[in-house]
């Protein structure tokens, strides 16, 4: 009975939580469209265009590139399409985060300081990345087409785990992306730090972790990009056919909960240092 | 009730010439201030540029975590158990909105009311009274970035109030407003105070917000509290100067020892200070003339707040 209790609680949170992102997502759209309808659609012509050129990249990619580390030009783009992914899917929430700045230092953090819900959870809804679910659309249909051409045969496990391993990824590229933001309570900046771990560092993404120097393979296990994709598809293209590879993409959850639970411990911390602004 | 017991809070300092050394100074923005604000009260705290009031508010509300001292709401810690606090208070920054700029107010209003999962009938009646209070419905359809500052003012006070909090905070309530909007937000808190019994701490710059009206009034200067009662005691501390103006019939008989002295006719002015025993001045004038009438116009608040400030800073540097 207390379990169901408890479970029935749960479910009205999480229906809670959806209904606040529609909320939140419905009103950034109707602020956004309320007064600039022609800058709105010059946007949209230019999100086009930048989805186009992943497309450009892909394609020359495949057409133009031998393979490295073991991984044939095929399995790098399968590698960067799950890349692609999972930094869509990490990064829907992200958004006020990239102007930690502005919170910090001005003080805007206050208005989300005085409501009954965490703040962490109302920046998440603040401003919800719509768009990237098109990177998600492109992602996941040029993996399904370079997975034809490759010649995989998955059976249910692998199909399974295949999603499992993009949210899991998902997580994981959140959780990176996050990371280092809490530093602007320290250093009233942290948009350099945060530029090179989630921009700068992402590029690794795309090639398998063996091909680079032993420094930056370990950068890539502290900072764990290593389990963003290239572990899931060691076992996904069957580069490792070990019983155990099938451990992988739980690798990448663990990752990920890990670095989302360090974010939220280094957020936490800096809160008490959070000084706001004005007398 | 609002408890707060020897609150310090400093500020580290940036040293600007080497901004790598590390000698942290430290500047103390609140230092050991202790009140306690029981509930209905309607209390102004004021004081001059960076002498600590926000960061005081900001202590209480939770937004900062006190360097020593702690708070009180209810029993309740305002910054380790924020969402329990957060439920039975309402904030207001006087320069920072809440309101979503691009939407109208009602959008912003239901927002909270899914944050505060507020029941939909009591979300009905309460909004209908705050409409109708705060005279919400002229500009109701129209997106906040629109709105004056003063209506912006009575939606931000809306958006405070929708969950109906037992406190309420205002940082700077009637910042760059003008008389008379500052007189209806007024009207507006004292009716708040009265009819729905909600205990109000607001700073201010306007001595006037405070003299029309808090029963009470703390001075903070230099992040220590300087003055914590009554208005009317607060004026009978002053060593500023009253001014008496007396009408006489006749030729006035006038007597020694009357500072700033003037006559106009059959009517004389001089000031008179109470702490330094010049009430037997006036007795003696009145025993030797015929008085037709007498005012006594204290002085100006701003004065006997200036004066405080000052008498403040003259203990520091001794």
């Amino acid at each position: 009975m207390r379990i169901r209790n408890r479970g029935c609680w749960l479910a009205g949170r999480i229906v809670w939580f959806f209904q606040l992102c529609a909320m939140t997502l419905s009103m950034c759209w109707r602020g956004y469209i309320s007064y600039k309808g022609w800058s709105a659609l010059v946007h949209g012509i230019g999100l086009i265009i930048g989805y186009l050129g992943e497309y450009v990249v892909l394609y020359t990619m495949i057409t133009n590139f031998p393979g490295v580390g073991g991984f044939t030009a095929l399995e790098i783009c399968f590698l960067y399409a799950m890349g692609l992914v999972a930094y869509a899917l990490g990064n829907l929430h992200t958004r006020e985060f990239w102007r930690m700045d502005e919170l910090v230092l001005r003080g805007k953090l206050d208005l989300f300081l005085v409501r009954p819900v965490s703040p962490l959870l109302q920046l998440f809804v603040q401003d919800i990345q719509v768009g990237y679910l098109s990177h998600l659309v492109l992602g996941i249909g040029s993996m399904m087409l370079i997975k034809g051409m490759i010649g995989l045969s998955w059976d249910l496990a692998h199909w399974a785990l295949f999603f499992f391993s993009l949210l899991a990824g998902g997580i994981l590229m959140g959780g990176i992306s996050l990371l280092t933001t809490p530093l602007t309570f320290w250093w009233g900046r942290s948009d350099a730090v945060t530029r090179f771990v989630r921009g700068g560092m992402r590029q690794t993404l795309q090639y398998p972790v063996t091909i680079y120097p032993k420094f930056i393979q370990r950068l890539l296990y502290i900072i764990p990009y290593a389990f963003v994709c290239y572990y899931p598809c060691l076992y996904l293209l069957e580069k490792d056919t070990s019983p155990l590879a099938v451990l992988y993409p739980f690798y990448t959850l663990l990752a990920g909960v890990i670095t989302n639970l360090a974010f939220y411990l280094f957020w936490r911390l800096g809160l008490r240092r959070y000084n706001s602004a004005g007398g | 009730m609002i408890e707060a017991s020897h609150l310090c809070k400093n500020y580290p300092i940036k040293n600007h010439n080497n901004p790598f050394r590390k000698d942290r100074q430290l500047r103390c923005a609140v230092d050991d201030i202790s009140f306690t604000v029981s509930p209905g009260e309607l209390v102004g705290y004021i004081g001059p540029n960076g002498a600590g009031k926000s960061t005081t508010i900001k202590m209480l509300t939770g937004i900062l975590l006190p360097d020593g001292g702690m708070v009180r709401v209810d029993g309740i810690d305002p910054f380790y158990q924020r969402k329990q606090n957060c439920r039975k208070i309402g904030v207001l920054f006087g320069q920072r909105s809440q309101l979503w700029w691009h939407l109208r107010l009602d959008d912003t209003y239901r927002l909270l009311k899914h944050l505060y999962e507020i029941p939909d009938e009591q979300y009905r009646k309460r909004l209908s009274v705050l409409r109708e209070m705060l005279e919400l419905d002229s500009f109701w359809d129209q997106p906040v970035r629109q709105l004056s500052l003063g209506q912006r003012m009575r939606g931000e006070l809306a958006a405070a109030l929708l969950h109906s909090p037992s406190y309420l905070y205002l940082d700077e309530p009637t910042v760059g407003m003008d008389v008379l909007v500052k007189e209806r937000i007024r009207e507006l808190l004292k009716e708040l105070n009265r009819q729905d019994g909600v205990t109000i701490l607001l700073t201010t710059h306007d001595l006037e917000d405070v003299e029309r009206l808090c029963s009470r009034v703390m001075v903070i200067n230099h992040g220590k509290l300087l003055y914590d009662g009554t208005m009317a005691q607060l004026r009978s501390r002053c060593t500023a100067d009253a001014t008496v103006t007396i009408d006489i019939q006749g030729e006035p008989t006038i007597i020694d020892g009357l500072r700033n002295f003037r006559q106009k006719g059959n009517q004389i002015t001089f000031s008179l200070n109470r702490r330094l025993g010049e009430g037997q001045l006036l007795a003696q004038i009145v025993g030797c003339n015929h008085v037709r009438d007498i005012t006594i116009q204290e002085p100006p608040i701003e004065e006997v707040v200036r004066d405080l400030y000052q008498r403040s800073g003259e203990e520091e540097q001794r």
